[in-house]
């Protein structure tokens, strides 16, 4: 059928304002990082194309958000037809740990995801290049608190990156297309396109009227 | 098709809602401050598109990132970001600035004309009637007396087009694309080549370069409502994808406020968008053409002269008209249902995507023309004229036929009736056996589709081949209709139509620039007729044959193609089809050699010629549409670009000539015999907008036609273009209840009274020839 085999996947940042989202971005896609810190504002959308282990080539189209903006300025759009959602902390930073359940919740709520309990998260706690002192005391209790918590529990694959260093970011990414794409085919699957073609119409060459039935 | 109908294809508000965001404050700042077009539209071709105020103070929140692969809306030239706002209303115009009325030249009417005499002995069709001869002096006098005395209803003179001439070079006396400032003009684009410039500006270039794609003239974008990419004319993936996230905020921004607002349009700098909404699919169009600003206006409109379209969403009903073809409505919804996030590019061809560039660049230049994607990819580059395909577009749907004798025609018309009904042979012995090979190329044959189609079904001994068989229509080489045939109580739309013959269209001019044997082929086609039922698929089996006498068999020549199109409701009915196209082909090749070697004449000179047909070489291109059966003719393209550059350039003044006519504000002629009632425009109606109208109404408009023969509810636009090189084309439409003129002249001193004769004379003899210019009921069963 189509040559054009690459699937495109819509792949949301988010998590606070400061986190890091838009330095993980520009790493992946652009292979830079700036200490300057620039507040996103409103969205930010970038596009890279990757080969995944079994040599499917998809194109992720991320959509980077503003922590800052709280939903209201992008709308549901932003979140609308997303095939994995990223959820971002920094390791330096507990507030932003903490808030992961609530940009998740907000993620399923503006989405209208089919069937939230199947869809696609994954963690990423970024900065892990600063300085041991730096980081959240006992971060990993907390963690571990977080992703098994019992009520709405995060239990999400979760990466430790650092932007400014490309520490494990590609490799993160690389999760967010394979578990998009494992989605993806479920439902394909799901869906039954073998009768695409089959609607043939029923013509009554007798009758008044045109065919049309719309 | 007419007016009335269009509401199936649009359930928005017929007005656009105009935006306009002000540049300076985006420059500024990130925020994006919407203003309401103010003092706007002072031309008279502008006024009356309502303006909608509408808040877009949360689309402001979209930051213009600086990444290069971020969205940027600096598709404006650098020199002209100074351009203050207080004339931004003069740049809305444009177009109109071009155009100069020629009552500063009121002097031509008294020029007396050499070639007067030539044209005077051709008056074998002027029948004497009075009538006609008042119409004519009547005419005569109100374009005179518009001429001079009410130059405010035509265009005003605007001075930017003199300076524009001023700063071009007027060295070389070619045609150039920047004569006539049909598109946006830039200096530093003085030296380039007529090439460079069109590869520059208008060829489709998927490149992956920012620069290449914001020098395009036109964009058009079809995305999900997920922000996922479908389609781009231009640009790689990662050259649009920013644009794509903008999007999709800004319309759900428009679909969050309170009224559920939908955003249509925006005027940005000298960029005019616009946006249909067709959830869960959006399209985009985007031009920076002043011709493709205008709003549409509707001719048949006699008495309301309402703008209820622009001409950008106009074209995006046709792509999605398009899409829904391809792969219907119930199939968009499915795919959709329960995940927004699906990627309609999995469903769509690599020739789906082809012939969305050719449909884009024919309804926007009249030609496609590609950038080659590598050095040695010269197959698909070659232009491909379209000017029929942007008439048809700038017409309402109107299609275009073939000049044939009525005799031909109708003999035609019972070829494939009595083709329909041979019968099946009792003991039906097809070998399906090579039916596999043939479906594995046939390159629109969906792969479901083809599994599903298992030979011929057991015939029942009394069946005809062509049982299933719904429509049958045949073509010339340019993909115009010869002869059709429809079911009595059913009817294909002209919107419909139109897309078929246009996936023909491309199809042949593929493989007309590729060496191999494909053109033989029989194809098998689904698709999905949204007019005619938007639930379901048709399978169109497509054939090209060649009409060659027998006097030419024994030479090399190929004969004159023609193409054979079967219609049929059902996805098993392939070789039956098949049949009756070899039945068809037989009727018109050898039953009948007399027949064979007419058609072959006929075929031979299908154009209209102004020299030949009518003599009235003073008119260098004309346009004819008869309202009644919204079918339309006009004249040879060569004849207009004879010994004037080459036949892209002329296209493109086609183009623009004929937008800037039919979209310009006409003056209505008030009747002398207060016969212009308004009830007049609609009476149409009824018959209108479908490829084989009932009889009864064509023949009631063949009757009234003898009365007067020109029609009621007369309007005319008169508008002279002045060229870099001194040279003038002067535009004249007229139109009535019955038909819509247009015409192109290039002759100065042209008088108004022999601009009037010679249209009058067009008309009256295509009316006359209405049965070799169009086609009537063509056969029912
Ligand atoms: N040390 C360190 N700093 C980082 C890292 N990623 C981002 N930053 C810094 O954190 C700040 C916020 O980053 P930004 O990407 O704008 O965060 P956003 O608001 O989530 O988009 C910037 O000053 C970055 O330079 C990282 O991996 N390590
Ligand atoms: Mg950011």
């Amino acid at each position: 059928m189509s040559s054009r085999k690459k699937t495109l996947l819509k792949v949301i940042i988010l998590g606070d304002s400061g986190v890091g989202k838009t330095s993980l971005m520009q790493q992946f896609v652009n292979s830079k990082f700036s200490h300057q810190y620039k507040a996103t504002i409103g969205a930010d959308f970038l596009t890279k194309e990757i080969t995944i282990d079994n040599g499917k080539q998809v194109t992720l189209q991320i959509w980077d958000t503003a922590g800052q903006e709280r939903f209201q300025s992008l709308g549901v759009a932003f979140y609308r037809g997303a095939d994995c959602c990223v959820l971002c902390y920094d390791v330096t930073n507990e507030k932003s740990l903490n808030n992961l359940a609530s940009w998740k919740d907000e993620f399923l709520i503006q989405s209208n995801a089919s069937n939230p309990a199947d869809f696609p998260f994954i963690i990423i706690g970024n900065k892990i290049d600063v300085d041991e002192s730096k980081k959240i005391p006992s971060l990993q209790k907390k963690l571990n608190n977080i992703t098994n918590n019992q009520l709405g529990g995060l239990n999400y694959p979760v990466f430790e990156t650092s932007a400014k260093d490309a520490i494990n970011v590609e490799p993160a990414f690389e999760v967010v297309a394979k578990m998009a794409l494992q989605q993806e085919e479920l439902n394909d699957a799901g869906n039954d396109v073998n009768d695409d073609y089959n609607d043939a119409i029923n013509i009554h060459l007798e009758s008044e009227g045109s065919g049309c039935a719309c | 098709m007419e007016p009335e109908n269009r509401e199936s294809s649009s359930d928005s508000p017929s007005h656009d809602n105009e935006v306009e965001i002000s540049k300076e404050n985006t420059k500024s700042s990130p925020v994006s401050k919407v203003l309401l077009p103010e003092g706007k539209k002072r031309n008279p071709s502008y006024v009356g598109d309502p303006t909608t105020a509408v808040d877009m103070g949360n689309v402001s929140t979209m930051s213009m990132a600086s990444n290069n692969v971020s969205p940027k809306m600096n598709v404006i030239p650098a020199q002209k970001r100074n351009i203050p706002r207080s004339i931004r209303s003069d740049q809305d115009s444009d177009v109109a600035s071009e155009f100069q009325l020629s009552h500063s030249q009121n002097g031509d009417d008294d020029i007396v004309n050499n070639e007067s005499s030539n044209v005077e002995e051709n008056v074998e069709e002027n029948d004497g009637d009075d009538a006609d001869e008042d119409d004519e002096e009547d005419l005569h006098n109100i374009l005179n007396d518009l001429i001079r005395h009410e130059p405010q209803a035509l265009y005003t003179t605007a001075s930017q087009s003199l300076a524009a001439q001023n700063v071009a070079p007027t060295s070389s006396n070619a045609s150039t694309i920047l004569d006539y400032n049909i598109f946006p003009y830039n200096e530093s684009d003085s030296e380039l080549s007529e090439n460079s410039l069109i590869s520059k500006y208008i060829s489709v270039s998927k490149n992956d370069s920012n620069s290449v794609f914001h020098s395009k003239y036109k964009q058009v974008f079809v995305l999900s409502s997920a922000g996922k990419p479908i389609y781009s004319l231009n640009g790689s993936d990662g050259v649009i994808m920013g644009y794509m996230g903008l999007i999709t905020t800004i319309v759900s921004t428009f679909e969050e406020t309170k009224d559920h607002e939908e955003i249509k349009s925006i005027t940005y700098d000298d960029c005019k968008i616009v946006i249909m909404n067709r959830s869960p699919l959006i399209l985009v169009a985007i031009t920076k053409i002043g011709y493709e600003k205008m709003q549409l206006r509707k001719a048949a409109d006699v008495e309301a002269d309402i703008d209820d379209q622009s001409i950008l969403s106009r074209q995006l009903d046709t792509l999605y008209n398009y899409l829904l073809s391809m792969i219907s409505k119930p199939m968009i919804t499915k795919n959709f249902h329960n995940r927004m996030n699906y990627d309609l590019r999995k469903i769509l061809t690599p020739l789906d995507f082809q012939n969305l560039d050719s449909i884009v660049m024919k309804i926007t230049y009249g030609i496609s023309i590609k950038e080659p994607i590598s050095t040695e990819d010269t197959r698909n580059t070659a232009p491909d004229i379209g000017f029929g395909v942007f008439a048809s577009e700038l017409l309402d749907s109107a299609l275009e036929c073939v000049k044939l004798t009525n005799t031909t025609r109708t003999k035609l018309n019972s070829i494939l009736l009595s083709s329909k009904k041979v019968k099946i042979p009792k003991p039906a012995e097809d070998g399906p056996s090579a039916y596999q090979t043939i479906t594995d190329s046939i390159p629109f044959l969906k792969a479901s589709a083809a599994s599903d189609i298992n030979g011929p079904t057991s015939p029942s001994a009394t069946g005809s081949y062509g049982d299933d068989l719904l429509f049958a229509i045949l073509l010339d080489a340019n993909c115009k209709i010869m002869s059709a045939m429809k079911p009595k109580h059913h009817n294909l739309k002209n919107e419909d139509l139109k897309i078929l013959l246009t996936l023909i269209s491309n199809q042949q001019h593929l493989t007309r620039h590729t060496k191999s044997e494909e053109g033989i082929l029989d194809l098998w086609i689904p698709i999905c007729m949204p007019h005619f039922n938007c639930n379901g698929f048709l399978y169109a089996f497509v054939k090209t044959i060649f009409v060659k006498p027998e006097d030419l068999r024994k030479t090399s020549s190929p004969g004159i193609p023609t193409t054979i199109v079967l219609l049929s409701s059902s996805k098993n009915s392939f070789f039956h089809m098949q049949e009756v196209s070899k039945q068809i082909e037989f009727r018109i090749n050898q039953k009948m050699p007399s027949f064979t070697s007419t058609l072959y004449q006929e075929l031979s000179t299908t154009t209209i010629s102004i020299f030949r047909d009518i003599h009235v070489p003073q008119i260098k291109h004309f346009i004819y549409k008869s309202r009644s059966s919204n079918q339309f003719v006009s004249s040879d393209i060569e004849e207009f670009s004879r010994g004037n550059g080459t036949t892209t350039m002329n296209i493109l003044k086609l183009v623009y000539f004929y937008s800037t006519l039919h979209n310009t504000r006409a003056t209505p002629i008030r009747n002398t015999d207060s016969s212009s009632s308004s009830g007049g425009s609609t009476g149409n109606g009824a018959s209108n907008g479908n490829l084989l109208p009932a009889k009864s109404a064509s023949e009631s408009n063949g009757s009234s036609s003898n009365s007067t023969s020109t029609g009621r509810n007369k309007k005319l636009t008169y508008i002279k273009n002045f060229g870099r090189n001194g040279e003038n084309i002067i535009c004249f439409m007229l139109c009535s209840d019955k038909y819509e003129f247009y015409c192109l002249c290039d002759d100065r001193t042209i008088t108004t009274q022999f601009l009037i004769n010679h249209s009058l004379k067009i008309i009256k003899w295509c009316e006359k020839n209405r049965k070799r210019l169009f086609i009537d009921a063509g056969a029912v069963f």
